[in-house]
């Protein structure tokens, strides 16, 4: 009989525990999920130059070294 | 009755617990005057310190925007600077945060210090109304379209947060609504009528960033007016050719003309950064274009030597500050616009005499033409340049020299197309890249929140 009393209140007892461990209140502090989880733009890729792009830049470069020996 | 104990006692050991968490932990709440000062303070500590990089500005702030901008020539030698505004997109986003983050200190202060009695109290409520209004004027620039007086109702301008709140979900005003909502903060601050040096942000200085915010918005008279009442009454003058380089090149004083500057703290603990930041500085030389502007005798000119040297890397203590130099420039293309060009040029000469020995001074006959093949061919109105306008903008770029400005200029006037090859590859700055985007994290959270032009 005193077994049959133990159960009838343990099991109960573990059923309410596990019932108040799984349904108890949390505290939310996260903001929702967002579809898009990036964080950062993607930043513009660069194209091959042309030649008249690169000789421009090769007379830009002449004329600094120039400029600097003279100053020298 | 055992049964009853034991189901209660269940509950209470497996009770909620989330109430632990709402004590503040290890925050104070401000109460005191003196408290919500400490919150302005670890700001003005930055600024002096040199540290702050978006309010006033420093010494990094320069690197960047002189970077990506076109005074020195990245097509002759990049160096240790940042290359090309797209590389930088994901930062200057990052600075968006940032700034929010310095207005939100700012509201904190407002909203509990507004409508105390004590001197303290309008001393820090002056300060925080003077930083929020400068964080809107900053971010008008970077995260704003440039003016446009015919769209600006409609152009975007940015979230008006007025109080601190969490869960604020503010969308974007309208560019015209952020420049109104900006002078007022400036005005609020002006009002109050500071004068503690302690509190950094003194009746001058605010008033010099209200005629920035005119110019910027393209509000001539109203920026005649306030540099005006700078100049004349602030008793900072130009400063003449002789005292020009010591004025620029002071490590850590306010000197001559200068009306606020970046990184006035002598013991700052930054100092080992800065002399990196430099020589990170002095890795990339200034472009051809910029030099020519010195004309055949360069040496003449004051600003040559004390900007670049022999190699053409610069000279200059590369510091953010607002100058009496910059007002008269401002106040000269202003009454250009407004079709007063002897005043213009009377204003243009006035400066030219104190950074050029033997200079002549200009007449409308002797103002050199518009130049070929320049970067800026219209202006902030969008109008061809005159020969005028033009000496303006060359006055002011060879002035203004590694102080952060070109990037500005070259937005406000037309926001140009070009390119640097870097690695084999052509970079192109294309003109929505004189926007910065606003933070990713904002525009995902908030389906109000629009992104602009070029990076959805």
């Amino acid at each position: 009989m005193k077994v049959m009393n133990r159960k009838k209140i343990i099991l109960p007892a573990l059923l309410l525990l596990l019932l108040s461990a799984v349904t108890g209140c949390s505290y939310k502090e996260e903001p929702d999920r967002t579809n898009d989880a990036t964080t950062s733009y993607v930043t513009p890729k660069g194209d091959l130059p042309s030649a008249d792009e690169r000789a421009y830049v090769q007379t830009l470069v002449d004329e600094y070294n120039k400029s600097i020996k003279s100053s020298k | 009755m055992k049964r009853l104990t034991y189901i209660l006692l269940s509950i209470c050991l497996t009770g909620c617990s989330g109430f632990l968490n709402v004590q503040p932990q290890g925050m104070v709440i401000p109460k005191t005057d003196a408290e919500f000062g400490s919150i302005m303070h670890r700001h003005l500590q930055d600024i002096e310190g040199g540290a702050d990089d978006i309010i006033v500005g420093n010494m990094e702030t320069i690197a960047r925007l002189e970077g990506i901008a076109d005074n020195l020539d990245a097509n002759v030698m990049v160096g240790s600077i940042p290359a090309y505004a797209g590389d930088l997109i994901n930062n200057r986003m990052t600075d968006y945060r940032e700034y929010f983050s310095v207005i939100k200190d700012c509201n904190i202060v407002i909203e509990n210090l507004d409508g105390r009695s004590s001197e303290e109290a309008g001393n820090i409520l002056s300060c925080a109304y003077a930083i929020k209004g400068i964080c809107y004027f900053d971010m008008i620039r970077d995260f704003c379209e440039a003016w446009d007086a015919s769209r600006a109702s409609s152009q975007l301008g940015l979230p008006l947060v007025d109080r601190f709140d969490i869960e604020d979900r503010t969308c974007r005003s309208s560019l015209k609504e952020t420049a109104s909502y900006a002078e007022a903060l400036l005005q609020k601050s002006l009002e109050i009528g500071m004068s503690d040096d302690l509190y950094f942000f003194t009746e001058y200085i605010v008033k010099a960033y209200l005629a920035k915010l005119y110019f910027w918005v393209e509000d001539w008279e109203s920026t005649l007016k306030v540099c005006n009442d700078i100049v004349e009454n602030s008793g900072i003058s130009l400063t003449p050719l002789e005292g020009y380089e010591d004025m620029i090149q002071s490590a850590k004083d306010k000197k001559g003309e200068v009306i606020v500057r970046s990184h006035i703290n002598d013991a700052s603990e930054l100092d080992w950064y800065f002399g990196y930041e430099r020589s990170y500085i002095r890795t990339r030389p200034a472009s051809l274009a910029f030099v020519s502007l010195f004309g055949d005798h360069p040496e003449d000119d004051v600003r040559y030597s004390v900007s670049i040297d022999g190699k053409r890397f610069n000279n200059k203590t590369p510091e953010m500050k607002i100058r009496i130099s910059e007002l008269v420039l401002m106040s000269a293309e202003s009454f250009c616009h407004l079709g007063q060009e002897d005043k213009a040029l009377e204003l243009l000469n006035m400066l030219r005499r104190e950074r050029i020995r033997g200079v002549q001074d200009y007449t409308a006959a002797s103002l050199p033409a518009v130049r070929e093949g320049d970067r800026i061919v219209e202006d902030a109105l969008g109008k061809e340049l005159t020969p005028l306008m033009q000496a303006i903008l060359d006055e002011r770029r060879k002035e203004l020299f590694m102080e952060g400005d070109r990037w500005f200029e070259l937005k406000r006037n037309g926001s140009p197309e070009w390119w640097i090859i870097n690695n084999g590859l052509k970079y192109t700055v294309k003109s929505y890249l004189y926007t910065a985007p606003v933070y990713k994290g904002d525009v995902d959270l908030n389906p109000g929140m629009k992104q602009n032009e070029g990076y959805e």
